[in-house]
């Protein structure tokens, strides 16, 4: 089974549509005035989109994008996405608990190993050298004061 | 007073008088020679100003001044390049620095940053689709295709030549211009900044990539996106579901880093391979040919660093509406407007040189009147006071050469930073053949250190790759993320000065002289192609 992600887009988008219009209402006129001539026709070309993403109107385009089609169908596999999806969580778990620096070196070095499969020289050498970079610029150069991370926050 | 102080270059009875204030060195012993017996001031007046071109200019170039700005360049491209840092950051970083030096010394240190950050931002706009800061965004449209399809240096040379050469013009226009810019800027208010946001928006029927449904969709999208959070005109806060990160609304740089940045290392990540789909063109050969391509669009980078100069100028614009509408600008006046969006060199040239040139632009109402035109000029403003410079009117009688100084600067400064960029142009090019196990990782961190720099906050972290997600999405499902991120850049100014304008001039506020040429071309960039086509049908019935 494949996603459609046009159809979840589509819905979404007709999702916080809604939302802002139902909460505009709450605003005074001013507030609510540019958000609801926005929002009114934005919402309306979003129906029109999902009404042809599921068929009901028009005849899905098939056109010069097709060829493209084909190489979204082999990319955008189900395992394909749960797997960067992973990683991206991974890297903002890393990030909020244990910070910064040791993310840097943690993650690159576990995407470069498992995902990218590349040689342990590559592994240990880009996350060493990207720390050492990142330091150097941002903290000696820059004085900017990194998030520490929740765990070494707490202790 | 301040009336006085402006007449001085058109013929101040007191000319000759005022300019006596003005500290000349023994490179200008030119003077000596305008005081002629008979009192000609014309000629006075003319060398004077020589004489404070050639001190700003000696100024810099003088082994006190130069190893400065060339360390303030440097800099200031690497800062540039830096995803999510801009122009603000880089001056709030270096301010410190300045405490010390001369006037001189500490314009060409700040001003040689700050000139060149969209110089150093459009390299990875165009190798990674990462914008260093705001006013890169509209360089990704054309200038990522172009890396894809093999012609990254091609794309490198039109960013680096189009920016030097913009931002000499930016340049000249602050020397020739200052002494009348008063009544330009005075000239825009809220009726004219709305009508100019109206206007970038209007662009957005131009720009689907396709499907104009959803552009529109996308459009309207940004524009909602952009009024979350506090509402200056009410004091409401907006769609912020009780959370103290959209009280202040999304933010700039994490929404171009994550429908840029992130979605492209998704989409590389996913699909394995490098950027560049195919061989590279020769590096050098491209770099040169699009160096060539800047000279033969001379006439674009003439509008587009004129329209980046008076946007610049106007305080409250900024630079992120200056390469919209410089792109939407060309992509209205080309000969081939469907190449846009697809890796087309005028795409990259526009927003280029309309970028650079702003800087000159900024400078105006920062020099001429102490109001700054943008964040990075408030910034300045502050650097000036710290130096112990007063910027406003009679910073033209008292400083003169200190202003032609900062015009050297940003000649000097745009043409290294051009230059610099170009030897290591060939290069850099070479990243987009690296392989996307490496580049992507890389990019994802350098991606979350920059949406946590500009204001250290993990929210932004967060915001990033929610909108990465959805800026993937996007993508490949052809929802145009340029058209997203105009609509989110152009949304609040207009909503803001819809309101003011109203207030102010009621509902008629469109009827001003400038708002209704504005007005006029917003009516023509929307009908446009209903023009052509009637234009054409009527010669075809003529023939």
């Amino acid at each position: 089974m494949r996603m459609d992600e046009g159809k979840i887009f589509a819905l979404l988008s007709a999702l916080v549509l809604v939302v802002v219009i139902i909460l505009s209402l709450s605003y005074v006129p001013k507030a609510r005035l540019v958000p609801l001539v926005v929002a009114l026709p934005t919402l309306t070309l979003t129906i029109g989109q999902i009404l042809k993403e599921f068929g009901v109107i028009g005849q899905k385009k098939k056109d010069s994008n097709d060829s493209k089609d084909v190489v979204e169908e082999s990319e955008t596999n189900l395992k394909g996405y749960w797997m960067i999806l992973f990683w991206i969580v991974l890297l903002i778990a890393m990030l909020f608990l244990i910070g910064f620096f040791p993310t840097i070196v943690l993650f690159m070095f576990f995407y470069l190993k498992l995902q990218g499969r590349e040689s342990w020289l590559v592994s240990f050498l880009m996350p060493g050298a990207t720390l050492i970079i990142v330091y150097l610029a941002f903290v000696f150069g820059l004085n900017i004061d990194f998030y520490g991370g929740l765990l070494f926050e707490l202790f | 007073m301040a009336k006085s102080k402006f007449r001085y270059v058109f013929g101040s009875p007191n000319f000759l008088n005022s300019a006596k204030v003005v500290p000349l060195t023994n490179v200008m012993s030119l003077s000596a020679s305008y005081i002629h017996p008979y009192g000609k001031r014309l000629n006075g007046k003319v060398i004077f100003m020589l004489e404070a071109i050639i001190q700003g200019f000696a100024s810099v170039l003088s082994i006190s001044v130069l190893p400065l700005m060339l360390l303030g360049v440097i800099l200031g491209l690497i800062i540039g390049a830096i995803p999510g840092l801009g122009g603000a950051f880089a001056l709030a970083v270096l301010i410190p620095f300045v405490y010390d030096m001369e006037p001189a010394q500490a314009f060409a240190f700040l001003l040689g940053a700050h000139a060149v950050i969209y110089t150093g931002g459009s390299i990875t706009a165009i190798l990674l689709n990462t914008p260093g800061s705001g006013p890169n965004a509209a360089t990704l449209f054309d200038g990522f295709p172009m890396a894809q399809q093999g012609q990254a240096g091609r794309a490198l040379g039109n960013a680096l030549a189009a920016s030097a050469v913009g931002g000499v013009f930016g340049a000249i226009a602050l020397a020739l211009l200052i002494p009348v810019i008063r009544p330009v800027v005075l000239a825009f208010g809220p009726p004219e900044f709305f009508m100019m946001a109206i206007l970038g928006i209007s662009f957005i029927a131009l720009m689907g990539e396709g499907s104009l449904t959803k552009g529109l969709i996308a459009g309207g999208l940004g524009i909602i996106i952009s009024l979350v959070g506090y509402d200056p005109m009410t004091g409401i806060v907006r769609y912020n579901f009780n959370s103290l990160y959209l009280y202040d609304g999304i933010k700039l740089v994490p929404l171009t880093l994550g429908l840029f940045a992130v979605a492209e290392m998704i989409h590389l990540a996913l699909k394995g391979g490098t950027i560049a789909q195919g061989s590279i063109k020769s590096s050098t050969s491209g770099v040169l040919e699009g160096i060539k391509d800047v000279f033969r669009h001379w006439w674009l980078v003439i509008r587009c660093g004129s329209l980046g100069t008076i946007i610049g100028a106007i305080p409250g614009l900024g630079g992120d509406v200056a390469c919209f509408l410089a792109y939407g600008h060309a992509r209205q006046t080309s000969r081939h407007p469907e190449k846009f969006g697809k890796g087309y060199p005028e795409g990259v040239i526009a927003p280029e040189s309309a970028n650079n040139a702003k800087e000159g632009g900024g400078l105006l109402p920062t020099l001429g009147f102490g109001i700054p035109g943008s964040s990075s000029m408030a910034i300045l403003l502050g650097a000036f006071l710290i130096i112990g410079v007063k910027p406003g009117p009679e910073m033209l009688s008292t400083n003169l050469d200190l202003v032609f100084t900062m015009v050297a600067t940003l000649v000097f400064a745009n043409i290294i930073g051009a230059v610099i960029g170009l030897l290591f142009a060939g290069t850099l090019a070479r990243i987009t053949n690296v392989r996307s196990s490496l580049l992507v990782p890389a990019v994802l961190v350098l991606t979350c250190i920059g949406a946590f720099a500009v204001e250290c906050s993990m929210g932004d972290v967060a915001a990033t790759f929610v909108l990465g997600i959805v800026g993937y999405i996007m993508k490949i499902k052809h929802y145009p993320r340029a058209v997203l991120l105009i609509g989110f850049v152009l949304g609040k100014i207009a909503e803001l000065n819809l309101h003011l304008s109203m207030q102010i001039f009621g509902p008629t506020f469109f009827l001003r002289p400038i708002a209704l040429i504005l007005l006029i071309t917003i009516i023509i960039t929307l009908f446009s192609n209903q023009i052509a086509a009637f234009i054409r049908a009527r010669r075809e019935v003529r023939l």
